[in-house]
């Protein structure tokens, strides 16, 4: 099972290195959106492990995502120019940049969920808004990273093809982490914390694991975001943005990875839909005013949802896990 | 095998256990008998290191093992099965079995343990890959004596395991637990507010009233305690 997941990945990713040619023909409107729906579905499978799996409540995804964009641009345009032409070219640079964003969000991510997540009950979700909100408010300041003008001047390296296929590494590693023997430590930490303790399982251990992978990710998409926009601002990665990530994970069903991918793209053309809907000059005032506002709608759709289906609209894990003594 | 002395627990400002002690011998079945709320798994969870201890000393296998993580309290061979069953009820009852092996690796000492859970409770090999919480009470029960089985521990603490259980069924989980006492000689802990089947089953018991103990003796002498018929066994 663990090899044809693999093979699966390869031929995934194969056959997005082949679409990505023809990804120049798209217009660019739909391109962006394209690329969105990619980064949304870093963020919210790598969230879903934590919200999801794990059965805890982090509030400041987007947080992490600052982190691995302003780490990521500050490397590319640092090391991105004067090593184009020397060894490594730029994408090799990109790419590490990328990678170096994410472990810069991991980092961030340790320092936040050892002493939240020690304790139990909601702590999390307030301290994750909190440093969502600190972190926000430094980048605000840093006059090197451009403070409130925001940074800008990186190249455009973020393609079809990288947002795909870390897309695709993201939910490969999820479901690979959640199947295997290990991964169950996940499920009985959300299921009975206490009974997990009682069965010798360090769920302090696996809440940490789960939320500094969960960073990890958010700073990839982060940093692919920076690349893709080459322009980033500290009010793009505010708490709305968080709670945009949150509502992914609750409606595509805690803990359902494909659910999760599912609602995640929904949700990234759907401000679209709205805004085009808030152009009908036809439809009532008040109709065109709630489709501008994304966040009433969220909020209306959240209350629908968990009082017709609490478990999401696709449900709670539904996939099949290898339940064999191997 | 496991000794608590003078231990005092605190859930903030309120005070849970106030100085208890007791003492649990190898290859026997020691009762903890109370009503509700007396703080009977307030002890079990202060001894599996859940709870923290706020003063006094719990000695297992002889070492110290006062406020330990749980899982090194786990690891050293103390297991717990939880009060109200607690079963991960999302996972199989096989994955449910597994997670009580978390902290083994021996393949073997892992298979061989399964198939005597299975014989013990041929329920749960029928259910094997049935979510728990689609078990029936007395099932899940069996399931959770079964999963702190599995960690092959020295010393097993039940936690009420009558609770909520259909009478029938409460009588074959009480047959198993004397069962598992005797053919693994296995030591174990039994809290439980129904004092009459406890008492029976057990060799030894404590009687505990709010946070502190006022009895002890061996359980057949409890049996025909005063005090004990008039409080716990209906007369
Ligand atoms: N998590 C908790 N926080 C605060 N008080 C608690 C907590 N758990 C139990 N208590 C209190 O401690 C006392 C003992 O409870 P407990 O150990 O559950 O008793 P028992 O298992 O004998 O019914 C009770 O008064 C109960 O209300
Ligand atoms: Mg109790």
């Amino acid at each position: 099972m663990f090899e044809r997941s693999k093979i699966l990945l390869v031929a995934t990713l194969l056959t997005f290195a082949g679409l990505s040619h023809f990804a120049g023909g798209i217009s660019p409107y739909y391109f962006d959106i394209l690329i969105g729906i990619g980064i949304n579905i870093i963020l919210a499978v790598g969230l879903n492990l934590v919200n999801g799996y794990t059965g805890q409540f982090s509030l400041g995804h987007a947080g992490f995502m600052a982190v691995g964009a302003y780490a990521s641009s500050w490397l590319t345009l640092k090391y991105g120019y004067s090593m184009g032409s020397g060894t490594l070219n730029t994408t090799t640079v990109f790419v590490l940049a990328l990678l170096g964003g994410g472990l810069g969000a991991a980092l961030a991510g340790l320092i936040v969920g050892v002493p939240s997540l020690r304790l139990k009950g909601d702590y999390l979700a307030i301290v994750t808004l909190g440093v969502n909100e600190i972190s926000k408010g430094v980048l605000q300041k840093a006059e090197p990273l451009g403070a409130q003008r925001g940074l800008g001047g990186m190249e455009q390296h973020t393609n079809f093809f990288w947002t795909f296929a870390f897309a695709a590494i993201t939910i490969y590693v999820v479901l690979n982490l959640v199947g295997s023997t290990y991964g169950r430590g996940f499920l009985a930490v959300r299921d009975d914390e206490i009974a997990a303790e009682a069965m010798g399982i360090n769920t302090t251990k696996y809440k940490v694991l789960a939320f500094v992978l969960a960073a990890f990710f958010a700073g990839i998409a982060g940093g692919l975001y920076a690349h893709f926009k080459q322009f980033i601002h500290p009010e793009g990665f505010n708490f709305l943005r968080s709670v945009d990530i949150v509502v992914m994970v609750i409606l595509g069903g805690m803990g359902n990875t494909a659910g999760v991918v599912v609602a995640a793209t929904l949700l990234t053309i759907l401000p679209e839909f709205l805004r085009a809907v808030s152009r009908y000059e036809w439809l009532p005032e008040w109709l065109r005013h709630v489709a501008e506002n994304r966040m009433i709608l969220y909020s209306l759709l959240l209350i629908v949802l968990m009082l017709t289906r609490p478990q999401g609209l696709f449900g709670n894990f539904t996939g099949k896990r290898n339940s064999k003594l191997q | 095998m496991l000794e608590i002395k003078d231990l005092v627990v605190n859930y903030g400002s309120i005070g849970a256990l106030h100085g208890i002690s007791l003492k649990v011998e190898k290859g026997s079945i020691v009762t903890l008998v109370g009503a509700n709320g007396a703080g009977k798994t307030t002890t079990l969870r202060t001894i599996s290191g859940i709870v923290p201890a706020k003063s006094g000393t719990i000695t297992f296998a002889g070492e110290e093992i006062t406020n330990l993580p749980p899982h090194r309290i786990v690891g050293r061979g103390l297991a717990q099965s939880p009060e109200g069953r607690m079963v991960f009820s999302n996972l199989t009852v096989m994955e449910n079995l597994l997670m009580g092996a978390y902290l083994r690796n021996d393949k073997e000492g892992i298979a061989k343990d399964l198939t005597y859970i299975f014989a013990i409770f041929p329920r749960l090999k029928e259910r094997e890959l049935q979510t728990a919480g689609t078990l029936s009470g007395g099932e899940q029960q069996m399931l959770a004596i079964g999963r702190a089985l599995m960690s092959k521990p020295q010393c097993l603490m039940l936690d009420e395991p009558s609770l909520g259980i259909a009478p029938l069924l409460v009588k074959t989980i009480f047959e198993k637990i004397v069962e598992i006492n005797r053919e693994l000689g296995l030591t174990i802990l039994l809290v439980e507010q129904n004092a009459n089947l406890a008492l029976e089953v057990s060799h030894y018991g404590y009687v505990l009233e709010t946070g502190r103990i006022i009895l002890e003796d061996k359980s057949a002498a409890l049996r025909e305690n005063e005090e004990v018929r008039a409080a716990y066994l209906g007369g």
